[in-house]
Formats: C-alpha cells, structure tokens, sequence
C-alpha cells in the first residue's frame, strides 16, 4: 500500500475544495466541504480500492489522512 | 405504521404544523438547499404546506419525516412521497448545519427501513441535480441509473439493491446502533 | 438500613423492547379531551406502547435478551443466573424466568428467580443478581425486567391507562476480580400497599364473579376489581419526598460526589413528580434523561429503558457514573449506583 497514492484518492472525493496541498498531515475535516457526504466517499473509496470496511467510528477518531491510512493498512491482510 | 420510531439513535417522526419554522431554516439555508426547488420565506406558506402535506399522510402516499436527536432536538427532514403500486420516490432531504457526519447516513438507511420494511414498496424512482456531484457518486454506487436530462440525473433502486446498500450503510454504523 | 456494597460485578450491557402499536394518548375516547389535554400537560405522556393480547412481558424480554447476547457474543452456555422481574408474568404458575431460561436456550445449570416488584423492581433484580454474584460462582448473568401494564389498567381510568406503557429489558452482568462494584440502599413500606394494588385474583380476594363489576369511583374513573387501582394523590406525597431521600441516603452513605455523577435515572412516574424529584435535588435537566413522553411509565422497565433510548451513544462511548432510583407499588424504593465503561446498546427494539 502506497501512501501517495492514497492521498490522491482520498482527494478525489473532495469535489469543492483545492486539494492540491494535501498530505499525510493535512485534517481531512478541517475544511469546508467536510460532511457526511464525504465521509461516505471516503469510505466507499476505501472498501471499492482496498477491500477494507471502515467504520463510522474510525472516521470519527480520525483527524489526518495518514490516521485513515494506519487503520486501512493494519486491515489489509488480516 | 407507527410514529415516532426510536432507531439508529435518533427518534423519527412525522412532520407537523408546529415544525414549520424548524423547516423554512433548513430550506432558506441557502447553502444547504441550493439543491432543491427555491422555497419562499414565508412560514404561513409553509404552516398551510403542511397542512395540505397531512391530507395526503392520511390518504398513504406521503410521509414527510423529521429526526431527532435523543435530547428532543430537531435535526433534519425527508420525504417519501409518490407512493403508487409498489413504487415510490424520496427527497426534500436536508440536514441542520453542524450535525454528526453519520446523521446523514441513518436518515438515509432509514428512508430504506420505512419503504421497504414498513410500507413493503420495491422500486424507489429518484433523481439529482448534475451538479450535485457527490450525492451523485453516492448514488451511483447503489441505484441503476436509468436516464439523464438536462439538469437531472434519473435513478431506480429495487429491493436487492436497497437490501446491498443497506447491509453496506449498517456495517458503516455498527458501533453506534 | 438497608445498604449494600456489592463488589466484582459489572453491567455490560443493556437492551430494551417495546410493542410497535402506538397509542397517542390525545386519541383516547373514552376521557373527554379537555381532561386528556390537561393530563398530557401533567404527565408528560403523549403516547405510549401497547402490546396486543396474548403477547406478555416476557416476550418482550426475550426479544431483548436475544438481542443483546447476540451483540455481546455470549456464549449462552455461560450464562448461569437469569432474574425476571415482573408484576404480569406468563402464568400464576409456574415462573416466567423458568421459562425463559428454556426458551433462551440457556444451560439447566442457571439459577432462575422471579421477583415481583413494579417500579422499584429494576433496582431490586440489580441488587439481587449481583448479590449471588458477587462472590465469583457466577460469571455472567442477566436481568429481564418490565411489564405489560396496559393490559391492567381500565380504558374507563384517567388515573392510570393514559400513564402506563409496556415495555421488556435485559441487562447483562458480568464478574469481575477486584473490578467494579454496584452500591445499593433499599427500603420498604408496606403499610402503603394499597396505594397501587389491584384488588381481586390473588388468594386474598379470588377472582369471583363479582370481580368483573364495573365501578365508578368518580367521573372518569370506572373498573373493575381485577384492573389496577392508583391512588394518585398517596403516590405523589411519596414520590417526591421518598426518592430524593433515598438518593441522598446512598450519596451519604458512600460519600459520593454528587457532581461526578453523569446521569440520574430515575424511574418514569409521571412529569410532574420527576421534575419535582429532580428540582428536590438540584440536578440539571441534562442530567436526569426522561422517556415518557414517547413511553409513558413503563415499571420496572422504565430505567433501563430511559438508558437504551435518551443515553445510549453516552453509555456506549466512555465511562459514566451512574445512578438509578425506582419507587412505587409496594410501596418500594431502591437506588444504586455504579461504574460503567462502554455499554453494549442495541438499538431499542420492537415487537409484533
């Protein structure tokens, strides 16, 4: 699993916002088209691409990108 | 049927007259309703709205539906409206400003829980605005599209694919149900 | 007095049915509606749950204990103490609980009591099972608590049928070494038990014909001696003086702090006797959670029920000190307090 890669896929789902800056560190929800719309996105992005089946709770105990893609990672293979 | 209904951790319920103010916030919020027919600001208009909307409550083919919080407050609406045969349609969906990022989700498994638990229809015919881009991506994944204009996008989602969409929206949720 | 410190043992969860019929108290008939309007003012009841004939409490708490095992994953062989406290049970006899053991699917080695107590009852069953399993013997263990008081009360009764809704609940109890603990006071005086009782069907006053007569105590209020009688005004005076006296007792006791205590349940009696209790004792709203106006009072069901549908994502999330306090039919009283961290809460559940 690749981290850039992720970034640019969980960018995709903004569709308001410049996500040109976004990194491990950026706080996903620190933004003005965060919503539960894009937590969906998100989510759905993350089970189509990766197989893995986040939770409401793990977006809500995340903060940055690179939180969502510790949770994601550990998942993987297990 | 019966109202209110405790589920997801929210309570539903029917609209009534007395939300009418509640209402008219969320649909001349002009960011959150920017997708839906212009509203005027008007809540004697909207009072008799909903006094004309009970008629067709009690005739069974629409049912206007407020959720709360477990500490009473109001949180957002929805529509299922259009009931025919087995089929229907939902919309009018708006959310306060500020809310949990999950309330939006539970309305929605709920609007499912209501057609096809509760009032046993099938197909739900929808449609959004193409510039509702998200919404849009949304409902790609669990509806089949069936046609598209100008403006909007035209959806139909049967009963397997409500039963996939919302197997996939309850695992999302478990920990808060 | 009746204190009790019961170590080792821990809630883990808790779940809760009700039948899915609705009856909205404005729609009553048989009370005029400037009395109904009034009486909703009062006791904050605007609807409550009503089971159909033939269904009983215990219906309903197995529907809940099913659900609740299956969210904890419980092994049902492990389960070894089943309480069913109830005031409408399955039979004269045998005892519901026997039954609801066998109908669970639980092993024959389990413990199984029936307690009969209303409002106060939750408490009591608390007490109880955590008692036989304080000393380890027991590891899991659960409390089915409710009653289906609609079909007790008469339609022709202002006094009680708008008030009483039906409702099951299970709560599950685990041991735990040197961990956790529940503190109890509890108190009775029987000298009011006329104050809710219902008259005829036991051995005092079998059922006769003369049972089924209707009697007209006053305007809008008529039954007959197998329907359950309230007096109202007796209820209130103790209510409101009997449960903050019992809350305070137990903080005292324990010397507790008050403030560190997240959430107050108290059993549901009607608007104005909870919101009298909760000023007595200068608790926030927010503090004291009410679900009678979507349940009315619903016996011994009422606190667990209140947990399940005005605290759940609280409970569910984190720990919160809790207390509870029941009192009524009896007359009975009791509160406890404990610790709980990350409450297993199935969505309220319901039934038919």
């Amino acid at each position: 699993m690749d981290i850039e890669k992720f970034i640019v896929e969980f960018a995709d789902q903004y569709d308001e916002i410049e996500t040109d800056g976004f990194g491990p560190d950026t706080k996903f929800k620190e933004n003005e088209e965060w919503s539960s719309m894009t937590a969906l996105s998100v989510i759905a992005m993350v089970d189509d691409s990766y197989s893995v089946r986040l939770t409401g709770d793990d977006v809500r105990k995340s903060s940055t990108i690179q939180e969502v893609y510790d949770i994601v990672a550990s998942r993987i293979n297990s | 049927m019966q109202f209110p209904l405790h589920k997801y951790g929210l309570v539903f319920r029917l609209v009534e007259e007395s939300d009418a103010a509640f209402i008219l916030s969320l649909r001349t919020d002009e960011g959150r309703a920017k997708h839906l027919s212009a509203t005027d600001n008007n809540l004697q208009k909207q009072i008799d709205w909903i006094r004309n909307y009970k008629e067709r409550e009690k005739a069974g083919i629409d049912y206007y539906v407020l959720f709360e919080d477990d500490k009473q407050q109001p949180l957002g609406v929805f529509r299922l409206y259009d009931i025919k045969d087995k089929s229907f349609t939902s919309g009018s969906w708006l959310i306060k400003p500020g809310c949990n990022e999950f309330v939006g989700l539970k309305s929605d498994l709920f609007i499912g829980f209501l057609a096809h638990e509760m009032l046993h229809l099938d197909d739900c015919f929808f449609d959004v605005r193409k510039n509702n881009k998200k919404v849009l991506r949304y409902h790609k994944r669990f509806a089949k599209l069936i046609g598209e204009d100008e403006l909007n996008v035209y959806f139909v989602m049967d009963r397997a694919a409500y039963e996939q969409k919302s197997k996939f929206l309850t695992s999302i949720i478990q920990s808060d149900i | 007095m009746a204190f009790l410190d019961i170590r080792n043992v821990v809630i883990k969860g808790v779940a809760a049915c009700v039948p899915k019929a609705i009856e909205e108290n404005i729609d009553i008939i048989n009370i005029p509606a400037s009395d109904l309007e009034k009486l909703i003012k009062n006791t904050g009841v605007q609807r409550r749950h009503i089971i159909a004939p033939g269904t009983c409490t215990s219906d309903l708490c197995f529907a809940a204990a099913e659900k609740l095992i299956a969210d904890l994953k419980w092994d049902k062989s492990e389960i070894e103490g089943l309480i069913f406290v109830s005031q409408t049970p399955d039979y004269i006899l045998p005892a519901t609980s026997c039954i609801l053991q066998n109908r669970l699917g639980i092993s024959t080695e389990c413990l199984t009591l029936d307690i009969s107590l209303g409002c106060s009852g939750f408490v009591y069953g608390l007490s109880t099972i955590a008692g036989y399993m304080q000393s380890g013997a027991i590891k899991k263990a659960l409390l089915l608590t409710g009653d289906t008081s609609s079909m007790t009360c008469s339609s022709e009764d202002k006094s009680s049928y708008p008030l009483f809704g039906d409702a099951g609940t299970a709560l599950a109890l685990e041991y735990a070494d040197g961990d956790g603990g529940i503190k109890f006071h509890l108190g009775t005086d029987g000298a009011g038990f006329e104050s809710i009782i219902i008259k005829d069907g036991g051995y005092r006053n079998q059922t006769t014909q003369s049972s089924l007569d209707r009697n007209t105590v006053s305007e809008g209020i008529s039954r007959n001696n197998l329907e359950l009688a309230l007096d109202g005004m007796d209820v209130f005076s103790f209510g409101i003086s009997k449960a903050p006296e019992t809350v305070k007792l137990l903080i005292e006791k324990f010397g507790l702090e008050k403030d560190s205590i997240d959430y107050f349940y108290f059993h549901q009696a009607n608007l104005m006797m909870n919101e009298r209790i909760r000023k007595k004792l200068q608790l926030p709203e927010e503090k004291a959670p009410l679900s009678l106006k979507d349940f009315g009072n619903t016996s011994s069901a009422s606190i667990p029920l209140t947990m399940v549908t005005q605290t759940a994502m609280e409970l569910k999330n984190g720990k919160n000190s809790i207390v509870a306090c029941g009192f009524g039919v009896g007359l009975s009283w009791a509160t406890m307090q404990c610790n709980t961290e990350n409450l297993v809460i199935p969505d309220l559940l319901y039934y038919g």
